[in-house]
């Protein structure tokens, strides 16, 4: 918290001063950023279908990716530059420093905000999803505020030259940066404080590998290699296929290569939904049909809308809260070692009377009788 | 521990590897300390300071001269006549040297003639005074690189003894 506060008030300064550069720069920043930063949020938090973590923590993920990583990168990238230039000379550095300081200070500075999380609350970091939900999150706010820097700072902070800046960071280039790297790195935290069933020398390597493959992937965007974005004067028509071009060749093979291991966690969690549930299956909470709808998002949300085709708002209320509790409640299963542990007694008894409401409102309902 | 290593380990890493030699008289009362890398070539009343794509040119003036007449004039006199496009930044800052001697510093940027072919190139000039001698410090390279040089040339800025 305090690392929080000190760092806030250095990037309350630095944002001081890039208002100061360019007022109508920096607002224009922000307003465009808003427009990347609220989609991606919502991406990336309604991706964890079974257990969304608490807006607390993603916020504090945000934060910490928004204020301290970027501040403290801020303050290392530029003397592990000056180390670089020492070492290999300054024409080195000028093509080499962004690529050899910034993916190993920027990752790690973003990691230490999903191990914070971690140590605030052990529970709520139970799965690969959850690693790469916090990990995203510290990604996504230091994208935005990195953003506001590279609009005003470096694309002239005009209002063409920020126009310009978001299209070749976000339009162009939004999908393939911060959110996956450090995803891909709260993946690899998650993995070690998770697998517990593993050895611990198991766990390390694979953890490391993830954490390596995100550096590695932010290495290769920074660096001159495979650099296809074009230089000089261009026309409207060749930068907007060109840019598209040029950040697709380093960005598009991570993506899909993350994309393909948030697929496998989520089916990992749809696995453990199924075990976790298990015990309750043909009890009054949960019954078979219940959990098939349960464990596809898109189910659910069909089911809800039926209800409301036939029985109301209300009904399709109770139904969406019928639907969170038993999540809850499977949810328990993993964290309580008993059947009958008070906490697993009080969640049915919260299902039993959902369910007796759910019943009641579609029986009131005009438009004719619903089973539940 | 891993948050200090990141954050400090860089400013720690760079003051062990940045070691000043001897001190280099460039004229009565004036001296720098190159740092390692960087070696020195007698120019006129002057001596340049190089490392291949970073230079600093020390230029001593009199005695009880005036840090930002001394800038100005050196605007007017050296930098003008050889550049075009010549931008400065606003204002003049205030520095301090290690001794304790004020001065003031600007940068610069403009495309130079020299050698024959015009290269652009960024700067900044500091002028600095002492109570027997002044002197200015002129730091340059290609813009690409010059963020590279910029803290060494500070640091021999900074540790140089003028007056």
């Amino acid at each position: 918290m305090l690392l929080l506060v000190g760092t806030g008030l250095l990037a309350l300064g630095q944002q001081r001063s890039l208002r100061e550069m360019s007022p109508s720069g920096w607002m224009l920043s922000w307003a465009l950023l808003a427009l990347y930063l609220v989609p991606m949020f919502l991406l990336v938090y309604l991706l964890d279908a079974y257990e969304r973590e608490p807006l607390s923590l993603v916020l504090g993920a945000l934060a910490w990716g928004a204020v301290a990583a970027t501040s403290l990168a801020g303050l290392a990238n530029h003397d592990w530059g000056a180390v670089v230039a020492r070492l290999g000379g300054p024409d080195l550095a000028a093509q080499w420093t962004a690529a050899l300081t910034a993916p190993l200070v920027e990752e790690t500075l973003k990691a230490v905000g999903v191990v914070l999380i971690y140590l605030i609350a052990r529970s709520e970091l139970n799965g690969l999803l959850d690693g790469f939900v916090y990990g995203a999150m510290v990604g996504l706010g230091f994208a935005v505020v990195e953003n506001v820097f590279y609009f005003v700072g470096q694309f002239g902070g005009q209002p063409a030259g920020v126009l310009g800046g978001f299209f070749v960071r976000v339009l162009a280039s939004g999908l393939y940066g911060h959110v996956l790297y450090s995803g891909l790195t709260g993946m690899g935290i998650a993995w070690f404080v998770t697998r517990t069933d593993q050895r611990r020398g198991r766990r390390l390597l694979f953890a490391g590998a993830l954490c390596l493959a995100a550096v590695l992937a932010h290495f290769l965007w920074n660096s001159p290699l495979l650099n296809l974005f074009p230089t000089g004067e261009l026309t409207l028509a060749e930068a907007l296929v060109a840019i598209p071009l040029a950040a697709a060749v380093k960005g598009v093979p991570f993506l899909v290569l993350v994309v393909l291991l948030v697929g496998l966690a989520r089916r990992q969690e749809r696995r453990w939904l199924e075990v976790a549930a298990a015990g309750e299956l043909g009890g009054p909470a949960l019954s078979a049909e219940e959990l098939a709808v349960l464990e596809r998002p898109r189910r659910r949300w069909a089911a809800r809308r039926v209800m409301r085709r036939r029985s109301g708002r209300r009904a399709a209320a109770l139904l969406r809260r019928l639907q969170r509790q038993q999540l809850s409640l499977a949810m328990l299963h993993t964290r309580l070692a008993g059947d009958e542990d008070p906490d697993l007694v009080g969640q049915r008894q919260r299902i039993a009377q959902t369910r007796q409401a759910l019943q009641a409102a579609v029986a009131a309902s005009s438009r004719g009788p619903a089973t539940v | 521990m891993v948050l200090a290593a990141v954050v400090v380990g860089g400013r720690v890493a760079d003051s062990a590897l940045s070691v000043p030699g001897q001190p280099v008289q460039v004229a009565a009362g004036v001296s720098v300390r190159p740092l390692s890398g960087w070696r020195s070539v007698r120019q006129g009343p002057g001596v340049l300071f190089t490392r291949g794509s970073g230079n600093l040119s020390v230029l001593p003036a009199g005695a009880g001269a005036d840090p930002a007449g001394l800038a100005g004039a050196y605007v007017r006199q050296v930098l003008q006549p050889n550049a075009q496009g010549l931008s400065l930044s606003k204002g003049l800052q205030r520095v301090r040297l290690g001794g304790g001697q004020v001065g003031v510093r600007f940068a610069y940027q403009g495309t130079f003639r020299g050698q024959g072919r015009a290269t652009p190139l960024q700067g900044e000039v500091t002028a600095v005074a002492g109570s027997r001698a002044a002197a200015v410090f002129d730091a340059w390279a290609a813009p690409e690189v010059y963020e590279y040089e910029r803290a060494d040339v500070q640091e021999m800025v900074e540790t140089a003894e003028v007056g």
